[in-house]
């Protein structure tokens, strides 16, 4: 009589029949650094190409489309001046923009605890009466070279000498090119410190990022704290931008100490200003922000895009993104934005911003077919207009493009100021996709959008199917300033 | 296996974005939840650790290489294999070789002889039927059973119903479980 195999005995030597021999841990642990080094590396170089399309400068056609809508602009902007500065802010490296109406603390020194050849260094505290930043960094033993894990992301506390435990409210991991040995530096905030508190332990679980259980665990790191001198704050300047009467209104003749030309278009209802700026030993950094009226604008739907900025004597002056303090919800129809640039210019300034909104579209759509077995970087001609937003869209071509099989990149052209799509199959849910911008956006130019189907491959004629479009939003919205 | 791995559910939206904003943790946590099964994969496909090293290391390669376009859909697994299974398909073609289940080694702690030959001729038995499947279905006891993937994870990476992968995969082991209890007889 046989011995019936039950499925789940089956699925057992089903799976003892697949197993494989474990990975040479020398093979999986070179991989993984390399992974994470490329990865690193390719990361940041992105973000370079991304910084540069931004420097690039405007050409004739989206000039002439800009020229055409400011004399549109000029005639419906309510010019306004700087009404206001204030002080109430400082910037501290690290830690960002501080609120110093009342006392400001830090600690006394830098406190380093080692542990097993593991150094947590606690950096920086700054505490103010509605909060506790406080940046530390970790570095590791140069043969640190743990097993592949669970990675530690458990949050780090803080204790007050009467028991009290802070929570962590939000927390990012900063920079560390400055210093060689960090393998890590974070800045987490926490809930205000009492002003009569002059001591608190910084409580780790581990060391964020690493296996868990490969690093000493329950770090208790003792700080104290003292009040800060006042160099040890950079000044920042607020700027308060009100409208002003519109018979009095001209650059020419307010000129203002400060001139911060603010536009506000009806289109979508966007206003664009800057709104504070830290002065740092080597530059300064600039902050400013967009806010929008129109409600069919996708939440964080507009973004305020540097393109360049020109000195006085119509030098560039490179830039590089800051890290932006910003509490907006989506309600709050807002987007901020953050710059940093040297001292090394002729002033004034002039910044070159292009607006882009996002806008959900319901309908428009195409089709093509790819055919039985498409190749890939495989081109097919569509050639046709579809009607989005009220507006044409030629859809141009279609092309099996990457590096992997099912990714389709479509290229697409529009008179009217559609800089971009996002396009979706109804009938087959993607792996991938988005629009494909690719420098700056010009009237007319063409634009990418593209759709990655999963595996297997879909056979027949596909209909694509508008989502949402990026438009460029009339104006002049350039910024000028001065230090 | 009946629920997602726990580990797979870590990489989420904010992962990626912290690797697309070069946060060198977020690529060790891609790599620490898929590495494994993602070798394992190529193993089975190709049936010597140095291949299966060589595909491993160009699907983090190309991993890298496409996150910019990567959108999440809670989908990240789905994404990742499709990449190993291309790799996994462009190696084949170059190579002109087929895919298959291969044995894994001998346990040599194996202590009861006897228990050992029964097992080692259920598992000959197991394998020769294995190779009768199609390359759908050996692809999906491979997802399911070296890589250890969900079903919920093996729809998404193939398109297909949650439902109908898990039917698909019940009807193979039917179907290997009457193939052997007729071999018994």
């Amino acid at each position: 009589m046989p011995e019936f195999i039950h499925p789940s005995e089956l699925e057992e030597t089903l799976k003892d029949v697949s197993n494989v021999p474990e990975p040479d841990v020398e093979f999986m642990n070179s991989l993984r650094a390399r992974f994470i080094a490329e990865g690193h590396a390719s990361a940041n170089k992105n973000q370079e190409t991304q910084m540069r399309r931004k420097t690039f400068s405007q050409r004739l056609t989206w000039a002439l489309a800009v020229l055409m809508l400011v004399t549109l602009i000029v005639l419906s902007t309510q010019p306004t001046v700087v009404n206001a500065l204030k002080r109430l802010f400082g910037y501290v490296p690290n830690v960002g923009l501080i609120d110093q109406s009342s006392q400001v603390r830090m600690l006394v020194k830098p406190v380093t605890v080692t542990r097993e050849n593991f150094t947590v260094t606690v950096e920086q505290a700054v505490l103010t009466h509605e909060s506790t930043v406080i940046v530390y960094s970790y570095s590791t033993p140069p043969d640190f070279s743990p097993d592949p894990g669970l990675i530690d992301t458990r949050s780090p506390s803080v204790t007050l000498p009467d028991g009290t435990r802070l929570e962590i409210i939000q927390g990012q991991r900063v920079a560390a090119q400055d210093c060689s040995t960090c393998a890590m530096r974070y800045s987490m905030q926490f809930g205000a410190i009492p002003a009569n508190v002059e001591s608190a332990s910084l409580q780790l679980p581990g060391l964020i990022g690493t296996p868990i259980g490969s690093t000493p665990q329950d770090w208790s790191i003792p700080l104290k704290f003292r009040l800060t001198g006042p160099s040890e704050i950079a000044p920042v300047i607020e700027y308060e931008v009100t409208p002003a009467p519109t018979e009095t209104a001209s650059p020419a003749s307010t000129e203002p100490a400060i001139n911060i030309p603010t536009q506000e278009v009806n289109t979508y209802g966007v206003t664009h200003g800057l709104d504070k700026v830290a002065q740092l030993p080597d530059g300064y950094i600039l902050y400013g922000h967009v806010t929008w009226t129109d409600r069919s604008i996708r939440p964080y739907g507009v973004s305020a895009n540097l393109s360049s900025i020109k000195d006085a004597n119509g030098v560039d002056v490179s830039f590089d993104y800051a890290q932006i303090q910003s509490n907006a919800k989506p309600e709050d129809m807002r987007q901020d934005w953050a710059f940093k640039i040297g001292k090394d210019f002729v002033a004034p300034l002039k910044l070159d911003f292009y607006m882009e909104a996002s806008l959900d579209v319901d309908g428009g759509s195409f089709t093509f077919d790819p055919g039985p077995a498409p190749k890939l970087g495989q081109k097919w001609v569509i050639n046709q207009d579809v009607l989005v937003d009220n507006k044409i869209v030629h859809v141009l071509s279609v092309e099996q493009a990457g590096i992997e099989p099912g990714y389709f990149q479509f290229t697409m052209q529009s008179d009217s100021n559609i800089i971009d799509a996002f396009i979706i199959d109804p009938n087959y849910p993607p792996a991938g996709g988005g629009g494909g911008g690719g420098g700056m956006p010009q009237i007319g130019e063409p634009f990418f959008s593209g759709y990655g189907y999963q595996m297997p491959l879909p056979q027949g004629p596909r209909t694509m199917k508008f989502f949402s479009i990026g438009v460029l939003v009339p104006g002049d919205w350039a910024l000028t300033w001065s230090p | 296996m009946e629920n997602e791995d726990p580990r797979r559910t870590n990489v989420d939206s904010q992962t990626v974005q912290r690797a697309l904003a070069g946060d060198q943790s977020a690529f060790a946590h891609i790599y620490d939840t898929y590495a494994k099964s993602i070798y394992r994969y190529h193993h089975s496909r190709v049936g010597n650790t140095p291949d299966a090293e060589d595909l491993t290391s160009q699907t983090f390669m190309a991993v890298i290489e496409a996150l910019p376009r990567y959108q999440h859909r809670n989908n990240f697994t789905a994404w990742i294999f499709q990449i190993a299974r291309n790799k996994a398909m462009d190696h084949f073609r170059v190579n002109h070789a087929h895919s298959e289940i291969h044995e894994s080694v001998a346990d040599p702690a194996q202590s009861d002889v006897l228990e050992a030959l029964v097992r080692d001729e259920s598992r000959a038995r197991l394998k020769s039927l294995l190779h009768l499947l199609d390359e759908d279905e050996r692809e999906l006891i491979r997802l399911r059973y070296t890589a250890e993937l969900s079903f919920v994870e093996i729809a998404h990476l193939l398109g297909r119903k949650e439902d109908a992968v898990r039917k698909s995969i019940r009807r193979i082991l039917d179907r290997l479980s009457i193939q052997m209890e007729a071999q018994n007889a």
